[in-house]
């Protein structure tokens, strides 16, 4: 038996069956797969957020927050491919998925001073991060432009979304209040420069409740810091709020004499006026224009100065330069200073409609022929302001039915030149007075009067030395007789006259009546029962002679 | 009934006698009643013969304040002073003392006209006599006592010379009628010292 035949030969017989091992790695694999489809389907949504920089903002660290509540995480800070902006992409939580609306606004929340106060102190420590503030429409949206900073008015905020439109030289800023009465009711959101009009136009939002204030007949107008109006009507001084002296705003209201109009409800347009006044100036549309010729100087008269009838304003000036073709050399002393006013025919209880210009143009003609003139008169003497008063006078100064174009009032002298003229007339009748022979005549009177004077003065000099003579005399008489009587008084009560000697006579015994007294009286002082019971031993102590 | 009326009676009657007093008199002493004043016609005759005489006036006359009283004084003991009730003076003892003082001035000088003070400072006086007198009483050891101050002063009162005095006799019986006249004498006995003042003054 060889070596080979002992060794046995295993029979190899191939498995049929997994073995149970590998479930542990499988069910490894599930759980994973588990895993990652949960962490999948647990992540919110990306948004990308464009943004002019990404200052603040860091990968990783900054949370988008709404109400100071974590909503997401920024993920990544990109630049955008035009160079032009930041690209931040945040992953929103799932379950606020829902804020994500196509007006939902975002932006950074920095420390920041402005105007409306310090804001975002709180970010000094923890860092800057992206507040989100939830729309109202409901188109879901993943892709935004973020905003420079905090909107003015949060989406969804009840109130009226209104422009206005200014041309006047006072810009407002985005965030500049409006207010009614004071009371801050609004702000302007966006402003907007239209070149081509060169006007600027804003985006305003009135908050509810006060959106119901505005109607078609609101009028609005700048308030901005202090305002000091020196004008024909005098010194007039207005302040806005605070806030508005600092950075301006906008106020409105009905004027007293408008109705209320009709209540606002789409987005309209309104003028923003320089003042209040302003809109009492412009109220109505329709106006003739006439031309006054003055000779004397119109320093004072600034356009928008009143034209005055017996007081009442009845138009304006709107014109005071000389751009006219008819001037050609206004330093020659026969050129006439032209001013051109509007009158307005409503003012005078006309209708405001153009069809009633002719007929008021020719009631003022007629009114001309009888006597109307304008003239310069002076509306504040601080300040020197004038206006134009429409008067009846008969100076004419001269007699051009047109200039220009514009038919022409005619115009009287100004006071200055009136009160020269009443003193030239006043001096020229002092002249013809016969003076001379007036004061000659005063001079000739003066003197006997004095003359007069200097005698009676004379006579009371004398009569005065014959009143004192005579007082004096009757002023000795009477100390004599005086003394006299006083002689005589003494005489009765001197020194061995009867009346003395009684009188001695009487103190002599009240005084011996007082010494008998004053025994009785020491002991009824020591005693005073001894008027009754008689006190033996009540004796003088008396001097012992020696033994 | 009689019986009770008349013990009535006699009840009243007793006690009528019980209120019974004896009647004090009261006694008055002046100190001037034993001098007897000069006639007039030697007043005039004196006053005619020494019109160059110096003239002093006796005034005033000081007394402490228990002496201004009508009453006599009597001291006991050391410091106790009894005024007495029944035993006056019939004037004013600073006008007694005056009085008294000028009769025996006069009596013993004959070189000045003494005379007492009439009211105001006397500008015509060679000499103004000036006293104050502290004690003018009788005391309870059987002595009475004169004592005090006086000054002489020029007619521009410009003060020559201040002397103290203190005049004291016995007193041999009792009663204050004795006392006055001790009283009496011892003015005189002052009334020497002044004139050796005087004569004193006159010399230097």
């Amino acid at each position: 038996m060889t070596i080979e035949e002992k060794i046995p030969v295993a029979q190899v017989t191939p498995l049929k069956s997994i073995s149970v091992i590998w479930l542990i790695p499988i069910t490894a694999v599930l759980i994973g797969i588990w895993m990652i489809y949960f962490h999948l389907s647990s992540l919110g949504p990306l948004v990308v957020i464009n943004f002019k920089t990404a200052e603040g903002i860091e990968a990783g660290k900054t949370k988008v927050k709404i109400r100071n509540v974590e909503v997401g995480l920024v993920e990544s800070v990109e630049l955008n491919n035009s160079l032009e902006g930041v690209a931040v992409t945040a992953r929103i939580h799932k379950h606020d998925q829902y804020l994500l609306k196509k007006d939902t606004q975002f932006w950074v929340v920095r420390p920041r001073i402005g105007k409306g106060g310090i804001s975002g102190l709180g970010t000094l420590f923890s860092g800057a991060y992206i507040e989100l503030s939830p729309g109202i429409s409901v188109e879901e949206h993943y892709e935004f432009i973020g905003l420079a900073s905090e909107p003015v008015t949060p989406a969804g905020t009840p109130g009226l979304h209104i422009t206005l439109e200014s041309s006047g030289e006072q810009a407002l800023q985005i965030g500049d209040p409006i207010l009614f009465h004071g009371i801050d009711v609004g702000r302007i959101e966006h402003v907007h420069f239209n070149t081509e009009e060169r006007k600027v136009y804003y985006n305003a939002f009135i908050q509810s409740p006060y959106d119901g204030l505005i109607t078609t007949n609101t009028k609005f107008w700048q308030v901005s810091g202090i305002e000091i109006d020196t004008s024909a009507d005098g010194i007039r001084f207005q302040s806005g709020t605070l806030e508005t002296m600092i950075s301006g705003g906008v106020t409105f209201d009905v004027p007293k004499d408008f109705p209320r109009g009709e209540l606002v409800t789409g987005r309209e347009f309104f003028i923003i006026y320089p003042n209040k006044s302003a809109i009492n100036e412009s109220r109505y549309k329709y106006a003739l224009q006439y031309i006054l010729l003055f000779k004397d100087s119109i320093r004072g008269l600034k356009p928008g100065a009143p034209v005055e009838y017996r007081g009442i304003k009845i138009g304006a000036v709107i014109r005071t330069d000389v751009k006219y073709s008819e001037i050609t050399n206004v330093l020659d002393q026969n050129t006439l200073i032209p001013v051109m006013i509007t009158v307005e025919p409503a003012r005078m209880g006309f209708e405001d409609n153009e069809d009633i210009l002719p007929e008021v143009e020719q009631k003022i003609a007629a009114l001309l022929k009888k006597g109307l003139r304008g003239g310069l008169v002076t509306g504040n003497l601080l300040t020197g302001s004038k206006y134009i008063e429409l008067q009846y006078g008969e100076d004419i100064m001269h007699s051009l039915d047109s200039f220009s174009g514009y038919p022409v009032i005619p115009t009287l002298e100004s006071q200055f030149e009136q009160i020269i003229s009443k003193m030239s007339t006043l001096m020229d009748t002092l002249n013809k007075l016969p003076l001379t022979s007036v004061v000659h005549s005063a001079d000739s009177a003066l003197q006997q009067v004095t003359t007069t004077l200097t005698e009676f003065q004379n006579t009371t000099a004398q009569l005065e030395i014959l009143l004192k003579q005579s007082t004096e005399q009757n002023l000795v008489a009477s100390i004599q007789s005086a003394l006299e009587n006083f002689k005589q008084l003494t005489a009765d009560f001197s020194e061995g006259s009867l009346t003395h000697a009684e009188l001695q006579n009487s103190l002599r015994f009240m005084k011996n009546a007082l010494a008998e007294l004053e025994p009785l009286l020491f002991q009824l002082n020591q005693k005073p029962n001894s008027l009754i019971f008689s006190n033996q031993k009540n004796n003088d102590i008396e001097p012992k002679g020696a033994e | 009934m009689k019986i009770i009326k008349g013990l009535l009676y006699v009840l009243i009657v007793l006690l009528l006698f019980a209120c019974a007093s004896s009647n004090k008199q009261v006694k008055y002493y002046s100190l001037t009643l034993n001098n007897e004043y000069p006639s007039l016609a030697t007043i005039h005759q004196a006053n005619t013969a020494n019109t160059k005489q110096p003239r002093v006036v006796v005034g005033p006359i000081h007394l402490a304040r228990f002496l201004r009283q009508d009453g006599l004084v009597i001291q006991i003991g050391e410091h106790e002073i009894v005024t007495a009730n029944y035993h006056r003076w019939a004037e004013p003892l600073e006008e007694a003392i005056a009085k008294l003082l000028v009769q025996e001035l006069n009596s013993k000088s004959d070189y000045y006209q003494f005379a007492r003070m009439a009211g105001q400072w006397d500008q015509n006086a060679t000499l103004h006599l000036r006293l104050e007198f502290d004690k003018f009483h009788a005391t309870d050891n059987a002595k009475i006592v004169a004592s005090g101050r006086y000054w002489l002063h020029e007619q521009n009162k410009a003060l020559r010379m201040g002397q103290t005095f203190n005049v004291s006799n016995h007193l041999t019986r009792d009663g204050y009628l004795h006392a006055v006249e001790k009283l009496e004498q011892a003015i005189g006995k002052l009334s020497d010292q002044i004139i050796a003042s005087l004569n004193h003054v006159e010399k230097h």
